[in-house]
């Protein structure tokens, strides 16, 4: 389906309105580790690197995932943590060359991109174009 | 803790090395609006008349907006609420950053500091711990260092640190606090009251969400006001020019203070202006405080002179004290200026406004031209002199020299030196005025004067007057009828103007936002803030009782300072204003008068519900208020302060 979200680090400020965003969309309350995409400050340096899932051809994630947790979504294609079977063994955090994937230790599932059914919104409400949605296909 | 229900208040006491917390019902932050309003209740009713701001009595309130840690848009600021070492009356003092969300995150809405540390002391905050750690080995560190080394010490990457630098540890009332690196809450030697409580920082981190009354209509409305911010036009200069992008415009209205508000123009304002560091290649990076989307701050680095110097920063307010005001018109000797107020935790406007007094006196033969430098040399006070500038910087950080002389603000450095030299000394309450030029903007001039932390734009910012943008305008047009008094140099009307911003901004602080949705863009509205609210507790409240709960928050602001005996004696500007005149092409007559003024504090005044003559809140306003405690206490303050006036014949 080429959906892609695609992150440019030059832009990012740090605001940290896209893990606001996705922590509010998929967990129903602000709380920025639980988000599904990261952004990395540097304060000192004022740098800031957004990081989130890439949805790769073939995914090693879904490769690694012992118990076929990692499911493609009908809707977009995009990979999601079903999360009634992931077992919260982390082979998926290993796996994934692009370090993509967190935990939520509470529940003890990772936490993954799923696009938001086609509808971003960390993309949405990124107020730079540090995180762009890509469409191709 | 979090927006949907108690506040919770986490109290310190450092000389009993123990700590408490307390739950505030979920009302009073609508009653008092959250953070900074609830700030100055504990303030008021915790301190005592007369409180020594050094001391151990003296209370430091932080307070993050009711509103930080959501995604409302710009929410991220935390107000810094005490009595000011500079000025010995209110201050709030707001900073952007992290830091505030990292306190919610932790777990608390507020945070009180009393008593004092037997030797150097951080606080590391978690949701899991209040820790007193021992600071001997931070004592002395710059801010930049302190908040490297905390982070590598405590092995937490992502805590976020508020601290001291050497100024607010040698008690410099020009000393603010600085957070997440370089923001600072600056005004107000609030940096001073942290340094005699032996506390050089605070760390914060935690996992705890933040949960709304109403998670679905809080996004909603905070999209809404995300989409108004992208579409305003002012929002997205602040975000290409940062506020150091106001100097050209200001310097064309020939209202860029220059030379200590002796001038309104420079030849060459690009050279130190926001497009200047934008376009000619300082400009290393663009940066956010906590869920903002304007991005106005900004991370520069030197190009020719002072290699390898870099930092956050500039603002408006510092290119122009250091560039307008002590003449320095090459950037890199300003981003120099710059990085060492932010590292040794200086404010820019009060520090830069003393070196301009220093530079004045030295020029009109009250002090010497060359001074000691406290390490055997000597430094020549002259205008334009970059050398002169940094080295006063550290001297004054340090008390070294001359420098000692400066180290307590311009009104205590004037009275030093003595002579004329309280004419330049161009403060009011003890505190000094912000870059802004009250002579052409009669709003701003009464906001000034009636400002309880002294005169500068960050308690009222009546930017409205100067109907710079189509949202101006249309604010005007609302409060008086009519566009045509968006006009800077007529009183018509102004007092009005002026008690609108001072609601709206009690309001911006306390929900955590910032003045520069708010009021310098008027993006987000106060019907968008009670929304806000609204969704977030889950309890309605309309744009009414916002400014009413605004009036309660500034009434009980203003009683604080009643107490101490200030009035309408205090509401004034700075001799230089109101005596001499700024020179202009247009060939008006630009100064403050105490004609003028006084015609705008009387209405202002009837406004307010307070006494004309006292310039205090009347009894009766603050009963209606439902401060009646308040009304109580100012009672005894004035009995106690005039004993004798009742058996006077
Ligand atoms: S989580 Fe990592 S490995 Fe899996 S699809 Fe995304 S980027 Fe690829
Ligand atoms: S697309 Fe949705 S799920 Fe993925 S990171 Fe963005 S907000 Fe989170
Ligand atoms: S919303 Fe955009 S600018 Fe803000 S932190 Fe995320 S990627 Fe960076």
């Amino acid at each position: 389906m080429g959906h892609a979200l695609v992150t440019d680090p030059a832009r990012c400020t740090g605001c940290l309105q896209c893990e606001l965003a996705c922590s509010l969309k998929h967990e129903g309350v602000f709380a920025p580790w639980l988000a599904r995409v990261v952004v990395h400050r540097e304060p000192e340096t004022c740098r800031a690197f957004p990081n989130v899932c890439r949805h790769c051809d073939d995914p090693p994630c879904v490769r690694a995932c012992p118990v076929g947790a990692l499911k493609p979504s009908p809707a977009t294609g995009a990979v999601y943590v079903d999360v009634v079977e992931c077992i919260g063994c982390r082979e998926c955090l290993e796996a994934c060359p692009n370090g993509s994937i967190s935990f939520d230790p509470d529940k003890g599932v990772a936490l993954k991109c799923d696009l938001c059914n086609g509808e971003p919104a960390c993309a949405k409400v990124c107020p730079s174009e540090a995180i762009t949605m890509e469409r191709c296909g | 803790m979090s927006s949907g229900c108690d506040i919770i208040v986490l109290r310190v006491d450092l000389s009993q090395r123990c700590t408490s917390v307390e739950r505030l019902p979920l009302q009073d932050a609508v009653r008092f609006l959250g953070g900074r309003g609830l700030a100055s209740r504990i303030l008021f009713s915790e301190t005592g008349r007369g409180s020594d701001p050094l001391g151990d009595e003296a209370v430091l309130v932080f307070a993050p907006g009711h509103l930080t840690g959501t995604c409302a848009p710009t929410a991220g600021r935390t107000t810094v609420v005490g009595k000011s070492p500079a000025t010995g009356l209110f201050m709030k003092s707001s900073m952007g950053g992290h830091w505030g969300a990292g306190l919610k995150f932790a777990g608390y809405d507020i945070l009180v500091v009393r008593g004092t540390a037997s030797r150097p002391t951080y606080l590391l905050i978690t949701d899991t711990v209040v820790q007193f750690g021992d600071a001997s080995h931070y004592w002395g560190l710059d801010v930049r260092e302190t908040s490297r080394r905390m982070a590598k010490e405590l092995a937490m990457p992502d805590v976020d640190v508020a601290c001291i630098g050497p100024s607010g540890e040698n008690n410099v009332k020009l000393a603010g606090i600085m957070c997440t690196y370089y923001h600072a809450a600056a005004r107000g030697g609030l940096g001073a009251a942290l340094g005699a409580k032996n506390l050089k920082a605070i760390a914060v981190r935690g996992h705890t969400p933040m949960r709304l009354a109403d998670p679905a209509r809080f996004w909603d409305v905070s999209e809404q006001v995300r989409r108004r911010i992208v579409a305003t036009g002012r929002c997205k200069f602040y975000g290409k020019y940062g506020t150091a992008g106001v100097v050209v415009g200001t310097n064309e209205m020939e209202a860029l203070p220059v030379q200590n508000f002796r001038r309104g123009y420079m030849e060459n304002a690009y050279s130190i202006s926001g497009q200047c560091l934008t376009e000619k290649g300082y400009l290393v990076r663009r940066e956010s405080c906590f869920a903002c989307p304007i991005a106005c701050k900004r991370y520069s680095a030197a190009r020719e002179k002072h290699p390898g110097s870099e930092a956050g920063g500039p603002e408006y307010e510092t290119v122009a004290a250091f560039g307008a005001g002590c003449l320095l018109e090459d950037m890199d000797d300003n981003l120099r200026a710059n990085e060492l107020c932010n590292i040794l935790g200086l404010d820019s406007i009060s520090t830069a406004s003393v070196i301009q007094w220093a530079f004045e006196s030295a020029e009109r033969g009250v002090v010497p031209e060359y001074v000691d430098d406290g390490r055997g040399g000597r430094i020549r006070l002259a205008w334009g002199d970059a050398d002169a500038v940094l080295a006063l910087i550290e001297m004054i950080a340090y008390r070294r020299g001359f420098g000692d002389v400066l180290a307590d603000g311009v009104r205590a450095a004037a009275q030093k030196v003595g002579g004329d030299s309280w004419r330049w000394a161009v403060e009011a309450k003890g505190l000094e005025q912000s870059r802004v030029e009250t002579r052409m903007a009669k709003a701003y001039a009464l906001a000034f004067a009636t400002n309880p932390r002294g005169p500068d734009h960050l308690y009222g910012q009546p930017m409205a007057e100067f109907g710079f943008s189509p949202e101006a305008r249309d604010l005007v047009r609302r409060l008086t009828g009519d566009a045509k008094y968006a006009d800077p140099v007529i009183t018509d009307h102004k007092p009005k103007l002026v008690a609108w911003h001072e609601e709206c901004f009690a309001m911006t602080d306390s929900l955590g936002l910032c003045s520069r949705a708010t009021l310098s863009t008027y993006a987000i509205t106060p019907a968008m803030m009670a929304e806000m609210l609204s969704a977030a507790t889950g309890l309605e409240v309309t744009e009414d009782e916002m400014h009413q709960a605004a009036r309660r928050v500034i009434n009980l602001e203003r009683a604080f300072n009643a107490r101490e005996g200030a009035g309408r004696k205090d509401d004034r500007l700075p001799w230089r204003l109101m005596h001499e005149e700024l020179p202009n092409s247009r060939g008006i007559k630009a100064v403050n008068s105490e004609e003028e003024l006084g015609t705008m504090l009387d209405e202002y005044y009837d406004i307010r519900g307070w006494d004309r003559d006292k310039g205090i809140p009347k009894a009766s306003t603050l009963v209606s208020l439902g401060l009646g405690d308040v009304a109580s206490a100012l009672r005894t303050a004035t009995a106690a302060r005039e004993p004798s006036q009742a058996g006077k014949p």
